[in-house]
């Protein structure tokens, strides 16, 4: 059993969601410490956008207790206290990168610091030049470049970053590392999804393996290889949740003439 | 943080439009002369009214009622597809939604002050009407303030019920209270104005008889509007989440019919499941039958006035399908653009099957209203042949200015020109069938192709935006 410790980015128990008859969350505790990056893996529709969402209150549990920063998740407490990437950034399209800066700046209070840390970002993700190009008009990659500035700029308690490095190119993946090993150096808690396990492996403290909204198995990156007699996070996973089925099914059918 | 809000709203909106019209120059000029054109036409129209419906509102009993019933219940239609429509947070995106914003501000900046913009707009319009035609009656011109008011009571009414429900469908008791707040307070004023017909709107019926001051009129309309304002602002800000349901991936079957079916199947599927649309048709056809209840049960001697008063509702609510069409159908851009079917004929496609729903929806509106109030096959057909010309206007609005449901203020902009393009193909084509029957073609005939005019502009509007967007 998981004490809820009222000070943690993030404390959550027993979490548990369902959409109609598919329960896509069932029974999951999460703790995301101060200065920790904490990974969720695994396959398509195991649970991981949907706990992210309902960690930053914009889907409300069946069940379970999720204490952000001290408040109830989706509180405004909660809210101000956490930055969100989400995996497809939309909305605002016809706003500049600068213009939805200052806009998020406005709605979480002027942080200090935010604008110092919005034009570094900027550079990192080689948007400095682009920062008066609309939203809409970037490609996929640097739009979510553009929302993780806005969410690691926040510098927040706790960081969310739903499909880590979805889109993004090698440099940025580089850059994202460095800022979520830096923002948790700072003392946030970083709590990010992906399917890039060896961006897991290299960024992670902890991670878990989630398949059908449980969590299977969590751990650093060391002790899921060793747990499961595996060389590499990628194998970890497989022997976790299943490699896939008729693969062989599927190769004959789409090579046939 | 609320001035942020606004503004980026505003800017948005702004930059949304400006490549629209500077893309069709002559829409903008003809946006600009309708702007423009409007206030005189209505006061213009609002005189010939008066000079019909005024002295019959001081000679017959009902006629007072039913005209303000009539604005009501169009009103109260209004309130609740646009309310249902609008995005609300949303329009913030998958990120900033989950800023630290108060839901009440939220629901002040981003859903109430633009739809209050808007109303003001359309108010100042239907004032150029309403004076001219209360000035006409009994009560003087004066009553054309509580008229005015109550039309802003009713909206939002019908706003707080529709959203009350919706609330309260999800589980929500302040949704509950909303909505029975709002049957409170039309059960309330039915009660102190001895009036179960026109609720709190009766003193505006009473005023424009001139058997009550309008100062009190309007105040009591006025009081009636500020309540209803605060039960939508109960039921918006308590609004749950919407319970999401995970699709079932289904086997892939061959269609029948081509590519042209295919598309315009899929573009009914795609109109059909849209949450947003389904809730707005839905609402309004349950205040045109609720309306047509009222109005039965009020005009029992002129039944057919109710089944007309009451299909106008429905026929307006039914509009959200053919001004979605061609926003919805340019989601998919990314395979119909790419696909070898020419694209014309395919948004061709799509056009029809949302004019046939839209036509259908209307049909079945209708249906549901004649059972509360029985109307001649002639009524029927008449306001069947209105959805032609209106939802033919619709799909050419929605081209130009395609729906998005995360944007409220495109919304509202889609409705207003849908509105002046219809009031013109309505003027415009009516003077043809009448010229038509003069010069001797047979009325049936001139009546027909005038209908049909509409629709073929709205289908050519979405065939050629679709052949222009394409590389």
């Amino acid at each position: 059993m998981t004490h809820l410790n009222s000070i943690e980015p993030l404390a959550a128990v027993g979490l548990r969601k369902s959409f109609g008859p598919a329960r896509a969350v069932d029974g999951l505790d999460l703790e995301v410490r101060a200065g920790s990056i904490v990974g969720l893996v695994g396959p398509n529709g195991s649970g991981k956008s949907t706990t992210l969402r309902i960690v930053v209150g914009l889907l409300a549990a069946d069940e379970g207790s999720v204490v952000v920063a001290g408040a109830p998740a989706g509180s405004r407490a909660a809210r101000a206290a956490t930055g969100y990437v989400p995996d497809e950034p939309t909305g605002l399209d016809e706003l500049s990168v600068g213009e939805f800066l200052r806009l998020v700046a406005a709605l979480y209070g002027e942080p200090p610091g935010f604008a110092p840390r919005g034009a570094a970002l900027l550079a990192a993700f080689g948007l400095e030049r682009r920062a008066d190009a609309r939203l809409g008009s970037l490609s996929h990659g640097l739009r979510r470049a553009a929302a993780m500035t806005a969410a690691f700029a926040l510098a927040p308690s706790l960081v969310v970053v739903d499909e880590a490095t979805a889109a993004l190119d090698p440099e940025a993946v580089v850059v994202l590392r460095e800022a979520l090993r830096a923002l948790a150096a700072r003392g946030s808690g970083v709590l990010l999804a992906t399917q890039d396990l060896a961006f897991a492996e290299a960024v992670c403290g902890d991670v878990s393996l989630l398949s059908r909204g449980r969590r299977l198995a969590h751990g650093s990156p060391a002790e899921l290889r060793a747990r499961f007699g595996a060389a590499t996070l990628e194998d970890a996973f497989l022997e976790a949740v299943g490699r896939p089925a008729r693969l062989g099914e599927l190769t004959d059918v789409l090579g046939a003439r | 943080m609320s001035s942020a809000l606004a503004s980026t709203l505003a800017r948005c909106a702004v930059r949304r439009a400006r490549p629209v019209l500077v893309a069709n120059p002559l829409v903008a000029a003809a946006a600009a002369l309708l702007a423009v054109t409007t206030p005189p036409l209505a006061a213009v129209a609002g005189r010939r009214l008066g000079a019909a419906i005024g002295p019959a509102v001081a000679r017959e009993e009902g006629v007072a009622a039913a005209l303000v019933l009539g604005l009501a219940l169009t009103a109260a239609a209004a309130g609740a597809l646009t309310a249902l429509a609008a995005p609300g947070a949303a329009v913030l995106g998958s990120q900033l939604r989950a800023a630290p914003l108060r839901p009440l501000e939220a629901f002040l900046w981003l859903t109430l002050a633009p739809l209050a913009l808007a109303a003001l707009a359309a108010l100042a319009v239907a004032a150029c009407v309403l004076v001219p035609v209360a000035a006409a009656a009994p009560g003087g011109a004066g009553t054309a303030a509580p008229l005015l008011l109550g039309g802003l009571a009713a909206g939002a009414l019908g706003a707080a019920a529709a959203e009350g429900i919706l609330g309260a469908a999800r589980g929500s008791a302040a949704g509950a209270v909303a909505a029975a707040g709002a049957a409170a307070v039309w059960a309330v004023g039915a009660l102190v104005a001895g009036d179960a017909l026109t609720g709190p709107l009766g003193p505006a019926a009473e005023a424009l008889r001139g058997r009550e001051g309008a100062t009190a009129a309007a105040l009591w309309t006025g009081s009636a509007a500020v309540v209803a304002a605060g039960l939508w602002a109960l039921a918006a800000v308590h609004l749950p989440e919407e319970r999401h349901s995970r699709a079932r991936v289904r086997a892939v079957l061959p269609v029948a019919g081509g590519p042209y079916l295919a598309s315009a199947l899929a573009a009914a599927k795609q109109l059909g499941r849209r949450r947003e649309l389904r809730r707005a048709v839905g609402a309004t056809a349950a205040v045109a039958i609720a309306g047509a209840a009222l109005l039965a049960h009020g005009l029992a001697g002129a039944p057919e006035a109710g089944f007309v008063l009451a299909g106008a509702a429905a026929l307006l609510g039914c509009a959200a399908v053919p001004v979605a069409s061609y926003g919805v159908e340019r989601e998919g851009a990314w395979l119909f653009d790419g696909s070898p079917v020419p694209s014309g004929r395919r948004a061709s496609a799509a056009a029809l099957a949302a004019l046939a729903l839209a036509l259908g929806l209307l049909a079945l509106s209708l249906a549901g209203v004649w059972l509360v109030a029985p109307a001649s096959l002639q009524q029927f057909a008449a306001l069947l042949g209105a959805g032609c010309v209106l939802y033919g206007a619709a799909l050419a609005t929605g081209t130009l200015l395609p729906w998005r449901a995360d944007g409220v203020v495109d919304q509202l902009a889609a409705f207003a020109a849908l509105g002046a393009l219809a009031l013109l193909l309505w003027l415009g084509l009516g003077e043809l069938v009448l010229r038509a029957t003069h010069a001797g073609v047979p009325r049936l005939l001139a009546t027909g192709a005038a209908l049909a005019v509409p629709p073929l502009l709205g289908v050519g509007a979405g065939a050629l935006a679709a052949r222009r967007r394409r590389p």
